[in-house]
């Protein structure tokens, strides 16, 4: 009964001991009973193998999840991210100039057109036209013709040969 | 000597807005050429030559013959009309003018509705509508 008593006891004093839980006098006293029984030894080895046997497994066994794969492709994404604001923060004065560019062109051809209250210097320039939602054709070239040319398009076949040369039916 | 300066100051500021108004006042004359142009063989009319000449590259058709010509003298912001041989009514009005341009508005009624700038010496072409197998081809031309 005591053996039965002891063999438990002593396996939990291994296991305590292994796991580094035993403390003060107990410890030592394990210690001595250690250096004793070489059983014990082998018995403590065999946990120590069996320890770093699981732990190796647990390692290899490991496998990221969805969700390491998110969060390791989060910083790539924060990366391309913050390049690309850098990008654009660069880029921003070139797109106000390009602006200013635009803006200035589009006075100057306000000005040149006449919307500020002035007629065209030269040849016609269709300002507007309205021919009830039929499509039509308009070849503005003042600087290369005489002639500004507004054609209504009646029909379908019409409208499909919107090339510079168009059938008049 | 004060009301002659007075005078003086009166007739520069009478000249300076008689100019713009005198040009704003004056009529405009727009040569109305209504043409018809087909695919049948035919030939091309001597009254519609110059239109052929600024057209004639442009479009693709066997014969082109006047069907309408008139002059119209229009004021500013008034309205000149012809009827076309469709029955439908062209209407033209001179809004803006000045020395290089003028700007029209113009109506072929039913088919195209246009505001177009037309420098001196130039004329807008439009090609209207339908007119028994072919299409109804208007020059327009203004002077002042």
């Amino acid at each position: 009964m005591s053996e039965r008593e002891t063999v438990p006891a002593g396996r939990r004093d291994l296991h305590a001991y292994h796991d580094g839980e035993l403390g003060g006098l107990a410890r030592w006293r394990f210690e001595r009973r250690l250096q004793r029984d070489p059983g014990l030894r082998r018995e403590l080895a065999g946990l120590s193998r069996l320890g770093s046997l699981l732990r190796a497994n647990s390692e290899s066994a490991r496998t990221p999840d969805l969700w390491d794969r998110i969060a390791l492709g989060l910083p790539a994404v924060d990366a391309r991210r913050e390049a690309a604001a850098t990008t654009i923060s660069h880029g921003v004065p070139g797109f106000r100039a390009a602006g200013a560019v635009v803006a200035a062109a589009g006075l100057l051809l306000a000005l040149w057109f006449g919307v500020l209250d002035s007629a065209a210097p030269a040849g016609g320039a269709v300002r507007w036209v309205d021919t009830g939602g039929r499509p039509v054709m308009v070849l503005d070239a003042p600087e290369e013709s005489n002639v500004t040319i507004i054609w209504v398009l009646d029909d379908a076949v019409e409208g499909a040969a919107t090339e510079v040369r168009s059938g008049v039916a | 000597m004060a009301w002659r300066s007075g005078i003086r100051v009166l007739g520069v500021l009478l000249w300076i807005g008689a100019g713009p108004a005198a040009a704003e006042t004056q009529d405009v004359v727009v040569k109305v050429l209504v043409c018809h142009a087909t695919d049948e063989p035919g030939s091309i009319d001597p009254a519609c030559r110059k239109l052929h000449g600024e057209i004639g590259r442009e479009f693709r058709y066997e014969s082109l013959q006047r069907l309408e010509q008139r002059r119209l003298s229009i004021g500013i912001d008034r309205v000149g009309s012809v009827v076309l041989p469709t029955g439908k009514r062209l209407r033209v009005r001179p809004l803006q003018v000045d020395a290089a341009a003028v700007l029209l508005a113009v109506d072929v009624e039913g088919a195209v509705k246009t505001d177009v700038r037309v420098g001196k010496g130039k004329s807008v072409v439009i090609g209207a509508e339908r007119f028994r197998g072919g299409k109804l081809v208007i020059s327009l031309e203004p002077s002042w």
